[in-house]
């Protein structure tokens, strides 16, 4: 059971959870950006949540199905058509053997996640399928999808055989990204005493705008300038997805889902967990705008997204099972 | 000192980055690695710091005092011998592009250079910034040089290099401006080792010199034994 590459698409890769671990040796996590999507593609291909998925970046790629399978697809609305009939976003669906189906342009937001029933079947890599782009590891053979790659199905779909209507129904995320503008819940930074109070507060009064030069491992923001209150060197520490580091030109740059484990630039905040998914929406010319909150507050934002998520799992489950 | 960090991990964080403090870091971090990582939890060293990162939300008080128990139970473990590994180096030729830059810099002779790198003993304080690479402490103070003022686009793996009174050794081919003073022709990352460093944080490492043909043999027999 494969699926064809016609078309790759701008930067579509396999991902997972990411790879958990290694840290302490430099390794890095990847995975999913988006992970509210990601998981849900993969309870609409009725999938475990640590299946490996595609992730599917601003232009999507064109695929050949060689065998008929259950597909969940989340996340950006790309405009998804399956043989040229429109294909409903946040939807699982009935691909038939030889049929194509293709991505365009990101309408909204800027990834969406394929999920195919049994999950694509590529090489563990210390316990991850996620491609790791810097490091040239895990996915497909390291890298990003390219033309006329075949991907592996790790189990035929149970229902092939069957001839499964069309599905007309979809779900909604419990994240809602809004368009061009995004509003991030930050927490205080471990060097945030290190900063000027007029760059606190313009971190949380001016809005940031994502440049073009904003990739998978960070997003470089550009906006009003912060700075230290005096030079100051920060020694190799731990870094954190979220983080919002500052270097010496004053521009915050949000660090991602490939960043370098460690680092060494002052930190004035780190997005909230729970913004991950809005954050991973956001594309190069959007604007983020940052607003203060707690940690207590952060955690339990991020229990109520589990809580939603459960509830869509459930509801999920009832339609599709038998 | 124990500090929340963001919204679900935890950082201890040291005044300095003292030899002293280093060794308790990296003891922390070999006692933990194994009861954390069962709970999803990372535990990384920094270089006056560990971060205790839980893949999600984690209950406050728990984490909180199982990270203060470690503390307590570290105390004895710190006093164990760490792990010695000696490491192969040729400063020959192309090994040692900036040993002239070095000596220049320092007012030491090339030789000179070379023996005081040699009689160094270096603690593995850290890995980071790409995948394997340590952060040694331990370098003699008087070899301390500033990095390159044009970084190389390409440093071969293996290479060890100076930036001010940091070492550290590339392990893959990786661009960089450090400055470098040898090589060495064993293989320090492997996805087909596990773990994949050879390196680990709390490891000494000494080096012993070599020359080009050894080198040579060593790196041979290094590349074929990683069945690539």
């Amino acid at each position: 059971m494969s699926i064809v590459v016609m078309r790759p698409g701008l930067l579509t890769t396999i991902q997972d959870r990411g790879r958990a671990g290694y840290r302490q040796l430099g390794i890095r996590s990847c995975g999913v950006m988006d992970p509210v999507a990601a998981r849900v593609a993969n309870l609409l291909a009725a999938n475990s949540d640590d299946a490996a998925v595609l992730e599917i970046t601003l232009l999507g790629p064109t695929l050949r199905f060689e065998q008929a399978t259950w597909i969940g697809l989340a996340g950006a609305e790309f405009q998804a058509t399956l043989d040229g009939r429109l294909l409903l976003n946040n939807a699982r669906h009935w691909i038939e053997a030889g049929a194509t189906l293709e991505l365009k342009q990101a309408l909204h937001g800027c990834r969406a996640y394929l999920a195919v029933a049994g999950g694509i079947a590529v090489p563990q890599i210390l316990g991850s399928c996620s491609t790791d782009l810097r490091s040239g590891w895990g996915g497909f053979q390291g890298r990003a999808l390219q033309a006329s790659d075949v991907l592996r199905i790790t189990l035929p779909s149970d229902s092939a055989g069957a001839s499964p209507s069309q599905t007309n129904w979809s779900v909604e995320l419990p994240v809602q990204s809004s368009e061009r503008e995004h509003q991030i819940p930050v927490i205080a930074g471990t060097e945030q005493s290190w900063f000027t109070r007029t760059s606190w507060e313009t971190l949380l009064a001016t809005p940031y705008t994502m440049t073009p030069a904003s990739d998978r491992m960070g997003y470089r923001l550009q906006g009003e300038p912060l700075s230290l209150e005096q030079p100051r060197e920060l020694l190799s520490t731990a870094s954190l997805r979220g983080n919002i580091q500052v270097p010496s030109n004053g521009q915050p740059i949000v660090l991602m889902a490939d960043h370098p484990t460690t680092g060494g630039y002052p930190v004035i905040a780190t997005a909230a967990t729970s913004a991950w998914p809005i954050l991973a929406q956001a594309k190069p010319g959007d604007e983020l705008r940052f607003v203060e909150t707690t940690r207590e507050e952060a955690r339990q934002m991020l229990v109520e997204q589990e809580q939603e998520l459960k509830k869509l799992a459930h509801a999920i489950e009832l339609r599709i099972s038998p | 000192m124990l500090f929340p960090l963001a919204d679900n991990a935890w950082i201890l964080r040291w005044d300095d980055d003292s030899q002293q403090s280093t060794r308790q870091i990296t003891a922390l971090a070999r006692t933990a690695l194994n009861s954390f990582a069962a709970d999803k939890i990372e535990v990384v060293p920094g270089l006056a710091t560990l971060t205790f990162i839980p893949a999600g939300l984690f209950d406050e008080e728990v984490l909180r005092a199982r990270i203060e128990r470690l503390l307590e139970e570290t105390d004895a473990v710190a006093s164990e011998p760490s792990r010695m590994i000696e490491l192969p180096i040729c400063y020959d030729g192309e090994c040692g592009p900036d040993l002239d830059e070095v000596a220049q810099h320092t007012g030491l002779s090339r030789d000179e250079v070379i023996a005081r790198h040699l009689g160094g003993e270096y603690l593995v304080a850290m890995l980071g910034f790409s995948p394997g690479f340590p952060y040694l402490r331990g370098l003699p103070p008087e070899l301390a040089t500033p990095r390159r003022a044009t970084p190389r686009l390409q440093i071969p793996a293996g290479s060890v290099g100076i930036a001010g009174p940091q070492t550290g050794i590339y392990p893959q081919a990786t661009p960089g401006g450090w400055q470098l003073l040898g090589r060495t022709p064993v293989l320090l990352f492997s996805l087909d080792q596990i773990p994949p460093t050879l390196l680990q944080p709390g490891d000494v490492v000494r080096f012993r010199r070599i020359g080009a043909k050894e080198f040579a043999a060593l790196q041979d027999s290094a590349e074929k034994g990683s069945g690539r």
